[in-house]
């Protein structure tokens, strides 16, 4: 006996109206050759149907901020990102007919927080969602992907969330910060401490800091220094808060890798007035601090 | 397929939105509607539009809905057809909602009263009126946006400033980033990496991590600027 079953229950259509193609159209007459043209104009419609999607869901989109709708970016490279604000950039690649495998273009940048397959048919009217697929840490080669080994949409949704809990630390080169994260004069201000003994301030650093109430208040100062490479400083330093002297006693700061294996940690001992940990992270790499007091603790995660 | 609908549509009602839980629901929830035969098909050519903004709306306000027939299904169906048509209705007349009559009297900018149709400029007359300036530029401008695209591919081939020759690996000056942009960039179809390395007499990964790392913020540099320009 045979079912009358969906034949392929977990994929979503989205529609491409009107608006979508006449944005793949204005884009696609700007390339010098049809074939660059295709490029440009299913790299559209893709992003759009991506754009369309997520609307659908109430995840907050910006359409026109990506490499895609830039029209020199778009004719020197192959790309279709979009856009998620606070999120990162999500790129939402074409799948023709027949093809099995989405080959990754050799000029993307490692800023991706993951790929969706966008399945196209002859019929222009519709795309069909494949699937996500989480980014990849940095290789040697172009990647591939094969279609059958995407995860599903709702992996994408899990990744968009758990990226707006962390602090992006990226945003905080463009002068985009989390309204918790005050600059330090400001944080430091209404306690004892002056500033000219904390930071020595760099061009190419940026420091942020937060208060932190583990039944005391502490202040947890962060310092992201750019190098020349791909790589970050980071400083972070914890000051007493409520106008105290000396840390308190026994408070520990933990560092946890992206895996969640302590990277590395101290302790303040009797009479502290301060405690720091450095070291370096690449680009798309996370952390997680924690800061305990006896029962108490708190944990902020980063990304860079 | 009711119970099933229904235990879905609940699974959406009770989380926040947005909240990742009720986004998981909702598209297992959009899955199966978006099969269930009956939902409004059309040529209209407002109707992907349309669709497009009814998915929207069933993803906002499925918690509104009330069953108003026996079948949970039907009455589903209904609900959603009945936006879907209004939406294409909407979408198609604002064209008409805005005719205007040209013979409606209006001031003209000595405040004297006179018609639309005396004001509107003559379709024969050969001058450009600064009223049709903007639509005149608008033109001439696509004429050379649609170069855009040659002219990239000129300013890198040209390489005035020899900003993309002059980088390349210490030891393979043939390598530069120019000759990868025209192969791995602008060549329809793009070389492999592998077939270039090989013809270079380079390993992979040299290749690779000189394109990713030098010729990639250049050439972004040079789209940057280019996207400036109008």
């Amino acid at each position: 006996m045979t079912t009358t079953q969906p034949a392929q229950p977990d994929i979503l259509s989205v529609p491409l109206p009107k608006n979508a193609h006449r944005w793949a159209e204005e884009f696609a007459a700007q390339q010098d050759s049809p074939q660059k043209g295709k490029q440009v104009y299913l790299n559209t419609l893709a992003v759009y149907a991506v754009h369309s999607y997520l609307k659908w869901l109430n995840v907050e989109t910006a359409l026109n901020q990506g490499d895609s709708w830039h029209r020199g970016l778009r004719a020197i490279f192959d790309v279709a990102d979009l856009v998620l604000p606070g999120v990162g950039k999500l790129e939402c690649r074409p799948v023709l007919p027949g093809e099995v495998a989405i080959v990754l273009p050799a000029s993307m940048t490692p800023d991706r927080i993951g790929y969706v397959g966008v399945q196209f048919s002859q019929q222009l009217d519709y795309i069909e969602l494949l699937g996500f697929a989480p980014a990849i840490a940095m290789t040697e080669s172009p990647q591939i992907l094969q279609i059958a080994q995407l995860q599903s949409l709702d992996a994408l949704i899990e990744i968009i969330h758990k990226r707006t809990l962390l602090i992006n630390l990226r945003q905080w080169v463009t002068g985009i910060f989390e309204p918790d994260w005050q600059p330090p004069e400001l944080v430091f201000a209404s306690n004892f401490r002056r500033i000219s003994t904390i930071t020595r301030s760099s061009t190419n650093s940026i420091s942020r800091a937060k208060v932190i109430d583990l039944g005391r208040q502490v202040l947890l100062l962060v310092q992201l220094t750019a190098t020349n490479s791909e790589v970050f400083d980071i400083r972070l330093r914890v000051y007493p808060g409520d106008n105290a002297i000396h840390l308190p006693a026994n408070l520990q700061l933990i560092v946890f890798d992206e895996t969640g294996n302590t990277s590395m940690e101290v302790q303040a001992r009797s009479a502290d007035d301060w405690m720091q940990l450095e070291f370096s992270c690449q680009h798309e790499e996370k952390f997680s601090v924690k800061i305990v007091l006896g029962e108490t603790s708190l944990i902020e995660e980063f990304v860079v | 397929m009711d119970e099933q609908l229904k235990k879905l549509i609940t699974e959406v009602c009770c989380y926040p939105d947005p909240s990742p839980e009720r986004q998981k629901a909702l598209n297992r929830l959009l899955m199966v509607i978006q099969q269930l035969s009956g939902i409004y098909q059309s040529g209209h050519q407002d109707y992907l539009e349309a669709l497009n903004q009814t998915w929207e709306w069933v993803s906002r306000k499925v918690c509104e809905f009330e069953v108003r027939s026996p079948s949970f299904q039907q009455s589903l169906i209904i609900w959603i057809n009945g936006y879907l048509k209004w939406r294409i209705k909407d979408l198609y007349t604002p064209d008409s909602k805005y005719t205007i009559s040209l013979d409606r009297p209006i001031r003209n900018y000595e405040g004297d009263e006179t018609t639309l149709l005396n004001i509107l400029p003559d379709r024969q007359s050969p001058s450009i009126t600064l009223d049709l300036l903007d639509i005149k530029i608008a033109q001439i401008q696509e004429v050379e946006r649609q170069c855009l695209g040659d002219r990239i591919r000129q300013y890198i081939e040209q390489d005035e400033e020899g900003k993309l020759t002059a980088s390349h690996p210490r030891k393979n000056p043939e390598c530069h980033c120019q000759l990868l942009a025209m192969r791995l960039l602008l060549q329809q179809p793009a070389h492999k990496i592998a077939d270039l390395a090989r013809e270079l007499n380079i390993s992979n990964q040299t290749l690779y991590s000189h394109w990713k790392k030098n010729c990639l913020p250049l050439l972004r540099e040079i789209g940057t600027n280019f996207g400036y320009e109008q």
